[in-house]
């Protein structure tokens, strides 16, 4: 079990006031798959980061399994995955040394079994045939992967993975899917994303962050219920849209054969030319970004879960 | 006009970025100082200004060589910036033509370089108008500006132009900024090393390595240089004045090729270089490698987990280190830079097994000297250089390449982390170490040379422990700094003023203030290291303490993950939460480099009385000051001396006992004396008999006695003291006095009490003078001035004495002294020597201990020794063979040799005693007199001629002691180098010499053009060029014309008549005994040779071949000499040969030459017709270099039949 209690961070700014990445998080995160939802800068990363031991917060205490990590990182370290959103790798490196180097530092000294979770990893991650090729000459893809396998290496309780997929085809996507799945059964693994889907897909649990707040908590279906009889849609004409946002409270819109399709949030049927939608999880991400943008957001919003 | 005014905008705002940032201020501010500073040591006292053309050229010549380090610097931001900043598809995809793009990014680059280059003209010009305050003269603007513009239009400009082009080729294929600071560093020590081994004047010591190369490197030389120094060879000191470099033939075609070079590159670059971006086939690799990956289907696998073991520190410690350490090295810059680090190290070795000195002469292949060539300067200076750039690489590498993340959430922990860092950096300068031995072995294997495995291992010691200290610093400087390129700046400064001699600039002088550093280290074969090891040890202690200080700071600095570091985060390391043995450990290496700066500052500042260069000369001008009045006032002379010395080599140590007979030789009363003790001996008892100390300054080391009565002519008096002096390597080696373990030598002339002003202890340098307040020098007198103030009598000169040392020393060593050994005893265990000199001497002293061999011979009742290491044996008999032959030479001619002894004395090479001679007693350095290859017989003889040289001292410079005025070193050093031809041409024929002839033809110009004086005839001469080369070939001509017996004749009269007590001789009594004997027969000639600047260029003006009915070849030939002798009588060699002599004229005669005649070029005939009846191929004046001449290439014509009658 991962508790966080009061989690503070802020970045001294150049121009301006401090930047607040993390605003009094409380999260209590147990086995199975989080999925940390949010836009850009909504501070994430710097979240997933102070979990993994790479910096400090403020204040705040963050547990894992009774240990307080932030004062003995050292005893999370071993059972640590961590895959960052950006990473590089030593030029000239082939896949297999490169694992084996972590492999290593992770403190996976037996030769024997630690080749066999490399050759196990790379099959997972299919990268067995260009596993002595240099890995910082592989592709976006081929790179993604690698940082999953080492993020696997040994026998990590805590897998924080942020943005795994970008730049996964979709194949590989549902593999890496699929493997975090079968490997949250017994782990507590993070997924700091901004694809709803992924979560939607993956999580049982899930918080959303805006601003470096955790505006809602909970399991996606407890959270889509929420905006149960509350979601309108309508087509209208490109033209139309700013006047529509400022009559209605327009969460999200898309284009749809050349015209823009609405979701507004509302009790009641707002004009006739709207129909009742059922909502999806991006609805309620939508919904709860553009309340807490408005400064409107009544509360934050918790599932049942 | 819309495409100009673009071009404009686009070269003003790349302007704007190269020029408006802080690092470009300060380039200009360095450029400024480096111009004040280079003109500030500049005399204008020999005559030749400081601002003139010649010195202003030669100033600019010899800095032209940083351009390029100047230029990578906008070289880097205008080709490298794109790629950096991940810009380039930005830049690329805009509508700007190739064309715009190169020449706008081009001009950021030359504009620039040009600004710098004018404020270091600026600060150039400023130091001038400073020096010309200082010495009083007034600066001719116009021709200053005159002389900096054509200077810069034909020199420099071309060089910058060139340099740039070529850096900015570098930058735009490479996109690396390393590889082009390394193609400027690499351009920066190849023009050295070429100019090196093409024998440019430029460097200090030039040899011509291989004629082809340095034709080559002549005509394509960016700087001209040897065009310069072709054109002022001769010039007068007006025309160094006044004389702009002329833009003549060699001139125009060098400068012609170097432009053409640039525009073919330029052209090149613009040919080849595209605006797209570089990784296509990479791309296309990895998008194979996707396909190949999308087929490979297999999602059945799971995954096992392992736990982690909790003893895993070494080997995750070993990934680690290995991992840094092979992503430092296994990359193009690491193998570009290991070449450099061979081609410098392996050319210096290669270069010092194949030229040991000029005509041929190699060294033993011995570790000795291999090791010699790099410890000191190359390997440390080279590998602190590179270090920067690695110890940046391995701080920054995973934050750079985004890798930090995944390697700080891992177990490891921070001491695998800095361990690996550290000994990864440690590891690079181990490898090029390494690379350094395996080099200098396969060299060795090549040459045949003897491997000394324990003398390359201790190479990790004496060179890795510096560059250990190095790499901790610069890993602390990138530990705190926050940015790479602000660590590199810093690196690059600490490591520039701490290995270079850049510090002093700014008052660094002091060891303490250079980090990683210790006096030089130089291995010898007869002490080791030991000459400077204690002082390398000591400051060892010290930077080794300090840096496990800045180790633990780095340490403690370190973070994990994103919190970034900055010069706060020093003050916020609280030592209170380390635990305890961390602090322990800070408390000891802090306690230890206290100690240990502590040491240093004792043995450098109180046992070797360190003194800062500019202290030492605020002390001399003082001591001028306070007893400047005293300079003529009449002293007694020392007449016998009495010496027990007490060596203790182990010790480093000697204890000196003395006593001094002083006699007045004056013809007044002496009621004054003055006795100077050397600051460097501590004097612990100074006592004169029969006076009374009236003052001692302990500052100045100066006593003033006043005698109690008189001391009439003749009369004597006597000086005892006693002394001792502690030796230590901290202020480097004193080349006069040295005990180590192993060698102790110990000449007197500085260290012993001297009686009246001291000479030495004044400044010389006219600028100095000035820059302290002293009047300036008067003018030197002239030898007929001198004679004419001392009728001809300059007795009082003499310090001769007769010697008698008791040399008590380690059992295990031989010490010798002066004079005949009259008794040897083992006393406490120690040897005790007793010497005596059978007669008066001059007053030298040396004395000589240590673990030597012993080779002898008796000749002519001479004993004649040769100390030497046990393994010289061999080579020790050619020295016997040289002494016996010149001694038995000098015996027959000259008058007999006065003493029973003769000794040489194998030196350490660190004492830089090539060959000296001193009363019976020759020092010979261990390299040139004992590590020569004598199986190298197309060498020319240098050993021979050496040894034969230093013996002949005994009578020339020794028993003949000649008056101090002009030409005093003829009756010396020509003389003598007479006296070696002789043995020459007895042991190897009258054609060997030739060889010698040639080179000293060659020496003589080569250093004309470099000397700043004006050249003054043989016999007032004391320029060692003159003395030496010409003396050579006047003496050569001489003896050729009046015959040898005739001079040895001369010289024997000479010794006869002047030497101790007589009056000694000056160069002009030899001209008389010259002429006596001749019965001024050859007056002329003499006249000609000795007392004339004599120079020729004899040219072939025309040849023509005929062949004759007869069946006879006729060569008509018309010569001229353009310099025109001053003596027209001057004969010189005409010969017809069938091949050029140029392959044979060091050979006895053959059938190859056809005919040999002398001729005259007295004006009324030029042209000469000679029949032969072999066809000659060649005509050739002056063929066995038998005259001085300025240009060779004209004196050689290869002839064809004109006429087939």
């Amino acid at each position: 079990m991962l508790t966080i209690r009061n989690l503070c961070k802020s970045y001294s700014s150049e121009s301006k006031n401090d930047v607040i990445a993390l605003n009094n998080i409380n999260l209590e995160i147990g086995a199975g798959m989080f999925g940390l939802l949010g836009p850009n800068g909504a501070g994430k990363s710097t979240l997933m980061r102070t979990i993994a031991t790479l910096q400090q917060p403020d204040s705040g205490e963050i547990s894992f399994d009774g240990t307080d990590i932030l004062a003995k990182p050292e005893s999370l370290r071993p059972i640590l995955g961590y895959l960052p959103q950006e990473f590089g790798v030593y030029p000239g490196m082939s896949a297999f040394s490169l694992l084996e180097h972590f492999a290593l530092l992770k403190g996976l000294s037996n030769k024997i079994t630690r080749r066999t979770q490399i050759q196990e990893l790379l099959h997972l991650t299919n990268l067995t045939h260009v596993q002595n090729k240099a890995v910082s000459g592989f592709s976006g893809g081929m790179k993604q992967r690698f940082g999953i396998a080492q993020a696997l290496l040994g026998a990590p309780k805590l897998l924080i993975v942020d943005e795994p997929t970008a730049g996964l085809d979709p194949e590989e996507r549902n593999r890496f899917h699929n493997l975090l799945s079968d490997i949250s059964e017994n782990t507590v693994v993070i997924l700091s994303t901004h694809i709803v889907e992924d979560v939607s897909n993956l999580c049982p649990k899930m918080a959303i962050q805006a601003e470096g707040q955790i505006i809602a908590t909970g399991a996606p279906a407890d959270l889509t219920s929420s905006l149960e009889g509350k979601l309108w849609q309508t087509t209208i004409k490109k033209i139309q849209l700013a006047q529509y946002q400022a009559q209605h409270n327009v969460i999200s819109h898309r284009l749809v054969a050349g015209k823009v399709q609405v979701h507004v949030v509302n009790k009641t049927c707002p004009t006739p030319e709207f129909y009742a939608v059922m909502p999806d999880l991006e609805d309620v991400y939508f919904s709860l970004l553009t309340d807490h943008n408005k400064g409107s957001s009544p509360a934050k919003l918790r599932g049942a879960a | 006009m819309k495409n100009a005014l673009m071009m404009f905008d686009l070269i003003r705002s790349e302007l704007k970025l190269q020029i408006h940032n802080l690092m470009f201020c300060i380039l200009l501010v360095v450029s400024g100082f480096v111009g004040l500073m280079a003109v500030k040591g500049l005399q204008s006292d020999h005559g030749i200004l400081a601002w003139g053309p010649y010195y202003l050229t030669r100033l600019l010549l010899t800095v032209g060589f940083l351009i390029p380090i100047i230029q990578s610097i906008f070289v880097v931001k205008a080709t490298v910036r794109d790629s950096q900043n991940q810009m380039e598809e930005l830049v690329f995809t805009t509508s700007i033509s190739k064309f715009k793009f190169l020449l706008y990014r081009w001009l950021g680059v030359m504009i620039p370089s040009l600004l710098a280059y004018f404020v270091f003209i600026i600060g150039i010009s400023i130091g001038l108008i400073s020096v010309s305050l200082k010495v009083k003269t007034s600066i001719d603007y116009s021709l200053l500006l005159s002389t900096l513009t054509w200077v810069s239009t034909v020199f420099m400009i071309p060089a910058m132009l060139l340099s740039s082009v070529l850096l900015f080729a570098v930058g735009l294929f490479s996109r690396s900024a390393l590889k082009v600071y390394i193609a400027a560093g690499l351009s920066f020590f190849l023009y050295q090393i070429l100019s090196m081994i093409t024998g440019s004047p430029m460097m200090v010591q030039p040899f011509v390595l291989n004629e082809t190369l340095k034709l080559v490197f002549d005509f394509f030389n960016p700087m001209a240089t040897a065009e310069f120094y072709q054109q002022v060879k001769h010039w007068s000191i007006e025309e160094r004045n006044t004389q702009q470099i002329m833009l003549n033939g060699s001139l125009i075609l060098n400068r012609l090729l170097v432009t053409l070079v640039t525009l073919v590159s330029a052209v090149l670059v613009y040919n080849t270089y595209s605006l797209t971006l570089r990784s296509s086939k990479q791309r296309k690799q990895s998008k194979q490698k996707n396909r190949k990956t999308n087929n490979n289907e297999n999602s059945n696998v799971t995954l096992n987990p392992i736990f982690p073991e909790q003893k895993n520190y070494s080997s995750a410690l070993f990934s680690l280190i290995k991992n840094e350490y092979l992503a430092s090295v296994k990359t193009k810059t690491f193998m570009f830079i290991s070449a450099i680090c061979a081609f410098m190290i392996g050319s210096h070795v290669l270069s010092t097994f194949t030229y040991q000195e000029t005509l041929g002469v190699t060294s033993l292949a011995t570790t000795t000297i291999a090791i010699n060539e790099y410890i000191s300067n190359i390997l440390p200076k080279l590998s602190s250089l590179f270090l920067i750039l690695f110890a940046a690489e391995i701080m920054w590498r995973d934050k750079e390449l985004h890798i930090a993340d995944l390697l700080d959430v891992t177990p490891i922990t921070n001491v695998q982390r800095f361990m690996a860092k550290w000994l990864a950096l440690v590891f690079i300068p181990f490898t090029f170490i390494t690379l350094a031995i395996v080099i200098s072995v396969f060299l060795q294997l090549l040459f045949g040379g003897v491997i000394e495995p324990l003398l390359y291992l201790s190479l990790y010691l004496y060179v890795g422990l510096p560059l250990i200290c190095v790499a901790t610093l610069l890993l602390f400087i990138n530990a705190l700094s926050p940015h790479k390129i602000t660590a590199i700046g810093i690196s690059l400064v600490f490591v520039i003023l701490s290995q270079s001699k850049l510090g002093q600039l700014i008052g660094l002088e002091h060891g303490l203030f250079k980090f990683g550093t210790a006096p030089a280290l130089m291995h010898s074969e007869l002490v080791g290291f030991s000459a400077t090891s204690d002082a390398f040890w000591g400051y060892m202690m010290l930077w080794s303490s300090i840096s496990i200080l800045l180790a633990l700071t780095s340490f403690k600095l370190m973070n994990r993950g994103h919190a970034t570091i900055s010069i706060k985060s020093l003050s916020k390391i609280n030592f209170q939460q380390a635990n305890r043995s961390l602090v322990s450990v800070f408390i000891i290496f802090s306690l230890s480099a206290l100690l240990s700066t502590a040491n240093i500052y004792y043995q450098t500042n109180i046992v070797g009385n360190y003194i800062s260069k500019d202290d030492h000369n605020q002390w001399k001008a003082n001591y001028e000051k306070t007893y400047g009045k005293y300079r003529d006032l009449k002293q007694p002379t020392v007449i016998d001396v009495t010496t027990e010395i007490d060596l203790f080599p182990s010790e480093r140590r000697y204890v000196l006992n003395g006593k001094f007979i002083l006699q007045n030789k004056t013809k007044q009363p002496i009621s004054k004396v003055l006795i100077y003790t050397h600051r460097d001996v501590t004097y612990t008892n100074v006592e004169l008999t029969n006076a009374t100390l009236k003052a001692f300054e302990p500052n100045f080391n100066q006593y003033i006695y006043t005698l109690n009565k008189p001391l009439k002519p003749l009369e004597t008096i006597e000086l005892t003291f006693s002394a001792s002096r502690t030796h230590n390597g901290y202020n480097g080696t004193v080349s006069d006095s040295f005990i180590t373990k192993d060698f102790a030598y110990f000449l007197n002339v500085r260290y012993v009490p001297r009686v009246g002003f001291s000479q030495h202890s004044t400044i010389k340098n006219d600028v100095l003078r000035a820059d302290y307040g002293l009047a300036s020098l008067p003018p030197e007198t002239t030898i007929e001035q001198d004679i004419a103030k001392y009728n001809g009598d300059f007795s009082f000169q003499y310090q001769w004495a007769t010697i008698e040392t008791t040399v008590s020393t380690h059992i295990d060593h031989i010490a010798v002294a002066p004079g005949e050994l009259l008794r040897h005893v083992v006393l406490n265990n120690r040897n005790v020597y007793h010497y005596k000199t059978v007669k008066a001497v001059r007053h030298i002293q040396p004395i000589m201990s240590g673990k030597l061999s012993l080779s002898q011979r008796m000749v002519d009742g001479t004993n004649l020794e040769v100390y030497h290491v046990a393994k010289h044996t061999k080579i020790a008999q050619d020295h016997l063979d040289a002494m016996a032959d010149t001694l038995t030479y000098g015996n027959k001619h000259f008058g007999p040799y006065q003493a029973k002894h003769l000794r040489i004395f194998e030196m350490p090479n660190v004492l830089k005693t090539p060959g000296y001679a001193m009363p019976q007693t020759i020092l010979l350095d261990e390299r040139y007199g004992f590590s020569v290859d004598r199986t190298n017989t197309a060498a020319f003889d240098h050993l021979y001629r050496r040894t034969s040289h230093e013996t002949a001292h005994q009578w020339w410079g020794l028993i003949l002691d000649s008056a101090i005025t002009e030409g005093s070193s003829v009756l010396s050093e020509t003389v003598t180098n007479y006296t070696q031809a002789q043995l020459l041409h007895q042991k190897y024929g009258p054609e060997y010499h030739n060889r010698l002839m040639e080179w000293s033809n060659d020496r003589y110009f080569f250093d004309t053009g470099q000397t700043t004086t004006i050249e003054k005839p043989l016999y007032r001469t004391d320029e060692h060029h003159i003395l030496y080369s010409k003396g050579t070939i006047a003496m050569n001509a001489l003896g050729n014309k009046l015959g040898t017996d005739k001079i040895n004749e001369a010289l024997k009269n000479l010794l006869n008549n002047h030497q101790y007590p007589e009056k000694p001789a000056t160069s002009l009594d030899f001209i008389d005994e010259l002429n006596i004997v001749t019965d001024f027969k050859y007056e002329a000639l003499i006249h000609y040779w000795l007392k004339e600047v004599a120079v020729n260029d004899w040219s072939i003006e025309t040849a023509e071949l005929t062949l004759r009915d007869n069946g006879e070849y006729q060569v008509s030939v018309c010569l001229s000499n353009k310099l025109g002798a001053s003596y027209p009588e001057l004969e010189v060699e005409l010969g017809l040969f069938s091949e050029d002599p140029v392959f044979f004229y060091d050979k006895p005669k053959d059938q190859r030459t056809l005919m040999n005649s002398t001729i005259k070029l007295d004006g009324t005939q030029n042209c000469f017709e000679y029949q032969v009846p072999e066809k000659p191929n060649f005509v050739s004046i002056d063929p066995y270099f038998q005259t001085l001449d300025q240009k060779r290439e004209n004196n050689l014509m290869a002839l064809t039949i004109t006429n087939n009658q």
